[in-house]
Parts: structure tokens; C-alpha cells; sequence
């Protein structure tokens, strides 16, 4: 999240003149690195001309989560045992205490309701080890991976600084668990794109008539092209939820329980805004089903 | 309170333990025992020799020798943060040694005020203590001279040359057995095919307690896919004579059997979705990974010898434990470990328990053939430990025997693999520009400035402003004739050879870091026996942020 919202940033900072040609002084560079293990990669996103961090935002794969159901009801492996004891017995035993990941109490609390249910079961794995990883999820680090990702990174914005070089074009990725396999490549940009996108199209979207705000709300910070964690909504004459400022937010809260369907007109342009998009906009036009439920 | 203080016992760590967390949920605790055991020399103490260590000083490195016969100069102090101020006028060595042991106490760290020049000339036997050795910004005739050294007596070595915006790294290592190389391809075995199955009682009789038609729809959501898969594959075999599905047609029709005939309505649950995923594993047998295939094939498998490593032992009783008709009968032995899969718990445990009591009796079995091996070529019994043998055994689905390539043979013209270069130098790449220098052409421009450095004394373009042009001129001459002594036929490029003059043989911080981590990186591989090393080159290119493998 904090890259979507300095991706946004900079790429909103991009300046036109009056002949509509972007001010070369208005581009930012960003250079974005990370690394997990022996895997790493670094890139290069100049506003407007290359790929943005939101073009890709799609191929990011879903975090790993473990259905409520298995960890409920049908426990098999320690990892569920140890999910079962921070997100529901944790939530049972200390209703209104945010559990403290960095509190090795909190932590042995967990690691030992962990133990407990895992006998019952007769699972055998689950270590105070394992109960960090799960907890924490504790990505695996190694000190080499971040010194070349680190130096890649720096390197770019050597060559950006002092013209010593060509960039790269656009994207290295580092794999270093089987020999020392890389991969550099360009990043398409995506003409779609919410932040960087130069088709500023009107999305329709067909809707339900039973659908309320909250609902269309929550599916757009669930699909992934959005992924709209706080999104405002205004209509075309207006405003159905703003997320700030406080008074605002808490006068069209009820909104939030009410039928689309009771609050726009089939056809009617909403104009989504949120702070991952900073000061671009996602544009839907709401079409309601014909057929009465 | 007894229980709770016994075991609060169990997870209260050790500042250790909590230090290396990270590293250690990669390499295990067996991997940072390795790690802390290893003894590293390091040649040079610029900015690529000291990036390296610090790479190797940080994970906790047993111990390094750091040689280098430099005292800090000015220039050192602008690309080389292991040095300071103070350290002016200082052996090098020794200031990049005590500034590296700043970050890590644990390590213990020598310093050695010599030229590598001169210690590889007049005393090789220095490096027969070390775990591996890295040799940074060393020249040409010196790094031959080391690595047929160090070649003979199988101490892995690691070269790291940096010029400019390009750095080469070389891993130079006669042979390497790796039992744990962290694949990442799913190598489960899960024993369902009929063939598979037909050894496999105990299995055979956990599935047959399964009866789909009595049990409801809950119950039904509950069978583990690996059950499934084993009551679709009875019913097809029935109605098809015998024949396991082979052909595309058969298997998707076996797949729709699945869903269809047996669940009925209950397509949607996640056991049968798991079992439609996975129904491959019913009617293909598990394939064994061509490298471990190369294992068993390897001569030091079938000719073991009294001075045989355990690694080579260990191969050759699990292949006779393969061999076996009443044994493996062409499989290898049963894991352990049963993957996660939709089902109850207790169904999940028991099956888990038939893995683990069959892998047991695999396990034992090949126990038996060790001994017997050892008898045979003479070792003393129980040479392989229950440790090693485990090991071994859980891990053979990935073992690995590198075979190296040597200095000499890539650097004798005669012997040089002129068909690999060849055709990297012709490989298509996007966008296709003919006149952007590949990475192979650094490569061979690296090679020509230091055929130059023999022959002048000093690298293309170390020298002042009015000698860069003659110097470039010279480069590319050099080119040429290695070129046509190499057998390599493409154009030389003018332009690769003038940018690698203009950069002189700078060590510039950001691509020495790079490169530092690249060495540090294989060497951590070899230090642990664990996961894959660079085979055997790697080319940075800094102009393009890109990287490339050869080997030659």
C-alpha cells in the first residue's frame, strides 16, 4: 500500500503545459526494490512514460490465507492450530486487546493455546519457531540479496543523477535459489491504468438492484484491478460516501446501508476516489438489472 | 506451574536463535551450524572484497583471512565504506578487517599484509585451511596459477573482477554434492498410481474404508482427494479393461469421473476440486528430476570406493533399494511428508501415519544396504549416521552432483566451448538493436582488457587523457585475436571496447556491491551444501541492469 500511494503521488505531481507536453522538470523517477529471500527485484518508474507500480497491480499473487473452516473445525496441520489461536481464541480470551506481535508474552500465550489444541488433535509440529512465522509472517532475509537489490536500486539512480548511462528498461528481477538467474524486462505500460492510464474511460458495471452501497464498496477494494481499500463515492449531483472529513463521513453514513438503486439512476456516471489513486479518479457507470428479484 | 516453567524452557531464545531468525527459516539450524564452521579467505580489500565479506560477516561467518598488500589512500575513501579516515597511511587490510568485525563480534577475523600476488608465487600451501577462497580484482596470470591450485585439491573458488558499469563473477569448483537444493517444483509422491498402489498394502486398505455411497454429504467432504483418486481410478479400471488412462481423450474423461460419476452434486466441495487438480498424479507415474537421474548414473555411484564420500554411498544404496523388485521396484522410497489436502483431521493424521510408518520401513531398508555397501568396499561400519541417512533420504528427490568446469580448460583456446559462445552470441533478443552489446560481448571485452593488462602493465584507459584513443585502438586488436584464436565468429564491436576503456578499471561503489553480494551468495551455497551454485560464469551489466549465466 505505501507504494501504491507513492506511485500515485508522483505521477499526479506530473505538470503540462499549455501546448498539453509534460514538463520534463515535473518527473519524479522512482526506483522500487524489495527482496524475500533469495528472490528480489528492482525497477525503474518514470511518471507517464513508463509502467507505473499500479500497471502491475493485477499479477501480485493473493497473500496466502487458510480457509475459516479448516482452522475452525478441521485442524491438520500445525500452521492451522497456531492461526486458530491468535485470530479466535485470542479474540475470545482478550476481547479488547490488539495482540502485541513484538511481546514475547503475548507470544508464548499463543504459541501455548497452539500446543493445546494441536494434542487435543494430535498434530505434533507446532514450535514457538513456527508460531513466529505464522504470526508474524516473517519473510525470510538474507543478507546478500539485499546488497544486490540494494546496489541495483542505487545504480539506477546513479546513472539518472549523473547521465553516466542508460537506464534500465524496466524491470530486473533476481532469482538466486538455483545458480544466479535473472530476468530484465520492460514492463508494459497498461493504457488502462487507474493512475498513469491515458484512457480516461467511463467503466459500466452491471449492478443488482438488491446490491446497497457498502456492498459495492467492499467489491471494490476486493478486485484486484482496484483494489480500493478507501474509496469515496460521489454521484452525478451528489456525494454518496466520503471517507474524511469526520462530520462528511459520519452525516452519509447511512448511505452506506441503502440500496444503490434507491440513491442513482440506472445510467448514472459515480466518480470513485481513493487515496491509493491520489488525485486520479475511477469513473463506473451503474447499470441496474432489469429483472425485478 | 512445573509444566508451564518446563516449557517456557522450550521457547525462550537465544539472543542467537533471535539474531539469525530470518536466515535461519531459509538454511535451517544445520545450514547456520555450517555457516558459523566455515573458514573464507578473501584476496584484495577494495570495495568488491570488502562488500563480499561484509555479505559473509553479517549471516556470521566462522572466521576470514582478508590479504591484501595496500595501505588506504584517498581514493579508497570515496568507494569503499569499510575504510576511514583515520585508517589513512594503514594496511588495508587490516582497517577493512577491523571495520567488517564492528558488525559482528561473533566472527573471527585475520588480517594479512601481504600482495595475493605474492602469496599464490611463492606459498599456495596458505590456502589449504579454507573453506573456499574469493580472489577480487585479481590479474590474470595469478588467478590461473590459484585456481589450477585450488582445482587440484577441490577448495571451491570464486573470482570477482569489476570494471566500471560491468563485473564478472566466476565459481570455479572440481565437483560439489548438494542433498538439499530447495527445488521449487511440487515433487510429491503421493503413491496412487495402480502401480504404485499395488505395493503399497496399507494405503490400499485406508482407501478401501472409504464407501462414498453410504456416507452423507458431509462425511463425503471429508475424504482426503488421495482416497478419491483411488476409488475413480478402481471404477475407470474396471470399465476400461485394465488400462490406466493415457491418451488426452481418457485422461479428461477420467477427470470428469471424477466430479461427475462419484460426487454427483458435489462438485463443489474442496476434496473433489483437489482431486480433478491433482488427478494426474493417478495416472502418471512421478517423474525422478534428471538431475538425481544423473546421480545414480554417475561412475563415482557405481564404482564405489573405500575413500567414497557418504554422499556417493548413500546413492548407491538408495538405487539398489530402487533396483530391488520387492523393494522400491523402480520408485524411490516413501516421504514422509504428506501435503496439506482437504479432509478431517483424523483421516488426514492416519494417512500421515501410513506415510510416515512406510517411509520408516523404506528408510530401514536402505539402512541395509549402506552396511552392506560399507562391508563390501571396506569402510567401518555405521559410517553414515541415522542423522546423515534421514537426511539423505527425505531430501533425494532433489539431490544434486555439480560437476565444474576448470580455469584452464575455459581459458585454453583449444578447449574453450566455442559452440556455447557462438550461440549466445547469436540468440535473438527483444528488442532486437545488433549493434547494443550483449552480455556475452562484455564477457570477451573483460577477457581482451586483461590480456591487455598482461601486456601493458596497466588496464586500457588507466593512463592520461591522451592515451584513452591509442589505449581503445589497442583493446580492440586484442579482441580480434581472441576472437579468431576462440573460434568465435562475430564482428567485434568498437564501441564495447572504447566504453570498457573509458572506465579504466574503476571500482565503482554500486556495481562493486553487486558483485560483492553475487560472491557472497555462492559462496553461502557452497558453505552450506544447500540449493544450486552459479554455473559457472555470471556477467553484470550495470548499463542495462541485467545479468547473465555462460559457461565456457
Amino acid at each position: 500500500e505505501a507504494r501504491r500511494w507513492l506511485n500515485s503521488i508522483l505521477i499526479g505531481m506530473v505538470q503540462y503545459d499549455n501546448d498539453g507536453e509534460m514538463d520534463p522538470d515535473s518527473l519524479i523517477p522512482l526506483i522500487d526494490g524489495g527482496t524475500e529471500g533469495f528472490r528480489g527485484q528492482a525497477r525503474l518508474i518514470i511518471p507517464k512514460i513508463t509502467a507505473c507500480f499500479e500497471c502491475s497491480l493485477e499479477s501480485f499473487p493473493p497473500q496466502k490465507m487458510f480457509p475459516l473452516c479448516t482452522i475452525a473445525e478441521t485442524p491438520r496441520m500445525p500452521e492451522h492450530c497456531i492461526a486458530y489461536a491468535m485470530m479466535i481464541e485470542w479474540e475470545k480470551e482478550f476481547p479488547s486487546k490488539k495482540l502485541d506481535k513484538d511481546s514475547p508474552d503475548d507470544m508464548q500465550w499463543v504459541y501455548l493455546k497452539a500446543l493445546e489444541r494441536a494434542n487435543i488433535y494430535g498434530i505434533e509440529g507446532v514450535t514457538y519457531f513456527k508460531t513466529m512465522g505464522v504470526v508474524k509472517n516473517i519473510i525470510p532475509a538474507v543478507a546478500s540479496t539485499n546488497a544486490i537489490i540494494s546496489a541495483a536500486c542505487v545504480n539506477e539512480a546513479f546513472k539518472l543523477i549523473t547521465f553516466a548511462s542508460q537506464s534500465v528498461n524496466n524491470y530486473y528481477m533476481y532469482m538466486g535459489k538455483e545458480g544466479c538467474y535473472s530476468h530484465t524486462f520492460e514492463y508494459q505500460k497498461n493504457d488502462s491504468c487507474l493512475v498513469c492510464g491515458e484512457d480516461s474511460k467511463v467503466i459500466p458495471i452491471q449492478l443488482s438492484r438488491t446490491l446497497c452501497l457498502k456492498e459495492l464498496i467492499s467489491n471494490l477494494a476486493e478486485d484486484k484491478k482496484y483494489q480500493l481499500k478507501k474509496p469515496s463515492i460521489v454521484g452525478e449531483n451528489k456525494s454518496l460516501y466520503m471517507q474524511a472529513p469526520p462530520a462528511l463521513e459520519k452525516s452519509l453514513r447511512h448511505n452506506l446501508e441503502e440500496k444503490l438503486s434507491n440513491l442513482v439512476i440506472d445510467g448514472e456516471v459515480l466518480i470513485v476516489t481513493d487515496p491509493m489513486l491520489s488525485n486520479m479518479s475511477l469513473s463506473i457507470q451503474v447499470n441496474f438489472d432489469s429483472k425485478k428479484p | 506451574r512445573e509444566s508451564v516453567a518446563g516449557a517456557m524452557s522450550l521457547f525462550v531464545r537465544s539472543e542467537h536463535e533471535q539474531k539469525y531468525d530470518r536466515q535461519t527459516r531459509i538454511w535451517g539450524a544445520h545450514g547456520q551450524e555450517a555457516i558459523e564452521t566455515a573458514h573464507i579467505c578473501v584476496l584484495g580489500a577494495g570495495p568488491t572484497a570488502s562488500e563480499t565479506l561484509k555479505n559473509l560477516v553479517l549471516p556470521n561467518v566462522g572466521e576470514f583471512t582478508l590479504v591484501d598488500e595496500k595501505v588506504v589512500a584517498h581514493r579508497d575513501l570515496g568507494n569503499n565504506f569499510f575504510v576511514d579516515q583515520d585508517g589513512l597511511g594503514k594496511p588495508r587490510a587490516q582497517v577493512v578487517a577491523d571495520l567488517l568485525l564492528e558488525m559482528n563480534d561473533s566472527v573471527k577475523g585475520h588480517a594479512v599484509q601481504r600482495s595475493p600476488k605474492d602469496v599464490i608465487e611463492k606459498d599456495l600451501a596458505f590456502f589449504d585451511k579454507f573453506t573456499a577462497v574469493i580472489a577480487a580484482q585479481l590479474d590474470q596470470p595469478a588467478t590461473l596459477k590459484l585456481a589450477a591450485y585450488l582445482w587440484d585439491k577441490n577448495i571451491p573458488l570464486i573470482t570477482l573482477n569489476v570494471n566500471g558499469l560491468i563485473g564478472v563473477a566466476r565459481l570455479a569448483v572440481p565437483e560439489l554434492e548438494i542433498v538439499e537444493t530447495h527445488y521449487e517444483n511440487d515433487r510429491a509422491d503421493l503413491r496412487v498410481h495402480p502401480k504404485q498402489l499395488a505395493l503399497f498394502p496399507e494405503l490400499r486398505a485406508y482407501c478401501d474404508q472409504f464407501d462414498l455411497k453410504t456416507m452423507d454429504t458431509l462425511e463425503r467432504s471429508h475424504v482426503p482427494y488421495v482416497a478419491l483418486l483411488v476409488i475413480a481410478m478402481d471404477k475407470w479400471l474396471a470399465e476400461h479393461n485394465g488400462q490406466v488412462p493415457c491418451t488426452y481423450d481418457d485422461k479428461m474423461k477420467f477427470k470428469e469421473s471424477i466430479s461427475k460419476t462419484i460426487a454427483g452434486e458435489f462438485v463443489e466441495q474442496e476434496n473433489f476440486s483437489e482431486a480433478v487438480k491433482f488427478a494426474y498424479r493417478a495416472y502418471s507415474l512421478p517423474e525422478i528430476a534428471p538431475e538425481v537421474e544423473a546421480v545414480f548414473a554417475d561412475p563415482k555411484c557405481a564404482n564405489l570406493r573405500k575413500d567414497s564420500s557418504n554422499f556417493w554411498l548413500l546413492a548407491a544404496a538408495v538405487k539398489a533399494f530402487m533396483d530391488d523388485p520387492s523393494q522400491g521396484a523402480g520408485f524411490l522410497p516413501v516421504l514422509a511428508d504428506v501435503p496439506d489436502m482437504a479432509s478431517k483431521t483424523e483421516h488426514f493424521l492416519k494417512l500421515q501415519s501410513i506415510f510416515a510408518a512406510k517411509a520408516r520401513e523404506h528408510r530401514d531398508l536402505i539402512r541395509e544396504h549402506v552396511e552392506r555397501l560399507c562391508k563390501q568396499v571396506g569402510k567401518p561400519g555405521h559410517s553414515v549416521s541415522d542423522r546423515e541417512l534421514d537426511y539423505f533420504v527425505k531430501n533425494v528427490r532433489g539431490i544434486k552432483a555439480v560437476h565444474g568446469r576448470s580455469l584452464a580448460d575455459e581459458y585454453d583456446a583449444k578447449t574453450f566451448d566455442a559452440d556455447e559462445a557462438n550461440e549466445l552470441l547469436e540468440e535473438w533478443e527483444e528488442p532486437s538493436e545488433d549493434l547494443r552489446p550483449k552480455d556475452v560481448h562484455w564477457y570477451f571485452a573483460m577477457r581482451a582488457a586483461a590480456e591487455f593488462k598482461i601486456q601493458h602493465g596497466r588496464a586500457p584507459g588507466d593512463c592520461d587523457k591522451d592515451k584513452v584513443d591509442s589505449d581503445a585502438a589497442e583493446l580492440i586488436k586484442i579482441q580480434q585475436r581472441l576472437f579468431d584464436d576462440n573460434r568465435i565468429r562475430t564482428k567485434v564491436i568498437p564501441e564495447c571496447l572504447a566504453e570498457l576503456t573509458r572506465y579504466g578499471e574503476s571500482e565503482i561503489h554500486n556495481v562493486a556491491a553487486v558483485v560483492g553480494g553475487i560472491g557472497a551468495q555462492v559462496a553461502l551455497k557452497i558453505i552450506l551444501r544447500q540449493f544450486v551454485p552459479l554455473d559457472c560464469t555470471l556477467v553484470h551489466n550495470a548499463i542495462l541492469g541485467r545479468q547473465k549465466m555462460m559457461r565456457f
